[in-house]
């Protein structure tokens, strides 16, 4: 199996995209868009505290806006260009006519390569406003919840937004989905290959963004609001505006994920968007890695991605070397590290570690300062220590100034 | 043209691009604050004695 990858990676001529290529492509895909949201839950979990378990509901997000309005607007503008479309106006045609008009669509958008790019960035800047807007809806009743509460009702809002996609056929179809225009029908190769880039693409951007916010002033903020908020509260500081902030921030990008899935997959379904998949999985990741560190949370994505893609595309190997079935040996396999990880290595593979600031020497800065308590002032310090020692200065205070 | 190929090494460059500096940047952060501990350490020494 692993020489087969090997042998994919090294020797390939990739001419055409099957067999152990596939693999690979499949696993950079999802590793780029698992890599967007786990970045996106340390952000907003590792860093600022916020136990966001509605991943999910941002997802289905950047899904939904795809289908339910970029294709809206290419079947707007390819209609307007005179290509002759089935009518799509009610629940009923807009399912059982998507066939008839994505295919005709796509025959347009063969020869129509701007409009295909301009497309994708359109779905891109609307998912993550729309992401974002997500994020403040779900901040209003739930950003002042402790982490207990928090937790559930973001859980309930991922359900909600699956139930909302399932029960109105305007948004996605309803249950069976729809089918979305190939965006890049006029690329002449695979594909999936041009998403699996672009996923990995604005990975890495958001990677650097995220990187960028963390080591910024901010970046400090946020790890004290999640060491003692009711500390950074008394400073005054905004707690819960930053925290607002800092959920439509990561649930602007989280909403891309979604968004290049269903070109990824041309197909938009809500049971793509589970609760299991998109808001467990990257906890695992997180988990798995340790988080509040970037190399953690790439290293349990990484890790987690291709054990997942490789026990599901290797099965039937699996399958022999165990006695019982294996349908969920993934679910099972990944389940047991996660055990694994929380009674061995609880910080994960990577801890935390302390905050650097290049050009600061911290530790040389806090020995300066205490230098310069213990030598000034030695005995007004013993002294001062407690409530009683506060009265027994300011007793001291008092007697000197009557001296 | 094989843009198949092309693309596919791009990916791959990609992939490898973001684990690199990962790596480079922890190893850095890493010395740096190894190197800010032994500081430390050595104004301690240096106050006892």
């Amino acid at each position: 199996m692993l020489q087969d990858i090997a042998f994919g990676l090294l020797t390939s001529n990739v001419s055409a995209i099957t067999g152990s290529s596939r693999l690979i492509v499949d696993i950079a895909m999802y590793f780029g868009l698992f890599v967007i949201v786990a970045m996106a839950l340390n952000f907003q979990y590792g860093n600022a505290g916020i136990p966001n378990m509605g991943c999910a509901v941002q997802v289905i997000v950047g899904g939904f806006t795809v289908s339910a309005l970029t294709m809206r607007l290419i079947f707007t503008l390819v209609g307007g260009a005179g290509v002759q479309l089935r009518t799509w106006a009610n629940d009923w045609d807009w399912v059982y006519n998507n066939f008839y008009n994505v295919d005709v669509t796509n025959k347009y958008l063969a020869t129509k390569p701007v409009l295909g790019i301009s497309m994708l960035l359109f779905s891109i800047a609307v998912s993550m406003v729309l992401g974002a807007v997500m994020g403040w809806l779900i901040a209003l009743p739930a950003i002042r919840l402790r982490a207990t509460y928090l937790m559930i009702v973001l859980i309930t809002m991922a359900d909600a937004a699956q139930i909302f996609g399932r029960n109105i056929p305007a948004i996605s179809g309803g249950t069976l989905g729809v089918f979305i225009p190939d965006i890049f029908r006029w690329y002449p190769g695979d594909r999936t290959v041009v998403t699996a880039v672009i996923a990995l693409f604005i990975g890495l951007v958001s990677f650097f963004i995220f990187r960028t916010m963390l080591n910024s002033p901010y970046g400090r903020l946020m790890r004290a609001i999640r060491e003692n908020e009711v500390t950074v509260g008394s400073v005054g500081k905004n707690v819960i505006g930053i925290r607002r902030n800092i959920l439509m921030f990561a649930s602007g990008i989280t909403a891309i994920s979604g968004t290049l899935l269903a070109f990824y997959f041309s197909y938009v379904v809500e049971a793509n968007y589970q609760r299991a998949f998109w808001t467990y999985w990257p906890w695992l990741m997180l988990i798995l890695g340790g988080p509040g560190n970037n190399a953690g949370t790439f290293l349990g994505c990484a890790l987690i991605v291709a054990m997942r893609r490789i026990s599901i595309v290797q099965k039937w190997l699996i399958e022999s070397l165990f006695f019982f079935p294996v349908a969920y040996f993934e679910n099972v396999l990944l389940g047991m590290l996660l055990l694994l990880v929380i009674m061995f290595r609880p910080n994960g593979l990577i801890p935390e570690k302390l905050l650097y600031i290049p050009g600061v020497n911290y530790s040389q800065m806090v020995k300066e300062d205490v230098k310069v308590d213990w030598r000034g002032a030695p005995k007004a310090r013993g002294a001062s220590s407690g409530i009683s020692g506060i009265f027994r200065t300011l007793g001291g205070g008092k007697k000197e100034a009557a001296e | 043209m094989d843009y198949d190929a092309i693309l596919f090494w791009v990916m791959i460059a990609l992939w490898v691009i973001m684990p690199a500096f990962i790596v480079y940047e922890e190893v850095r952060e890493r010395r740096a604050l190894a190197a800010s501990e032994s500081t430390g350490q050595e104004m301690e020494a240096e106050e006892k004695n």
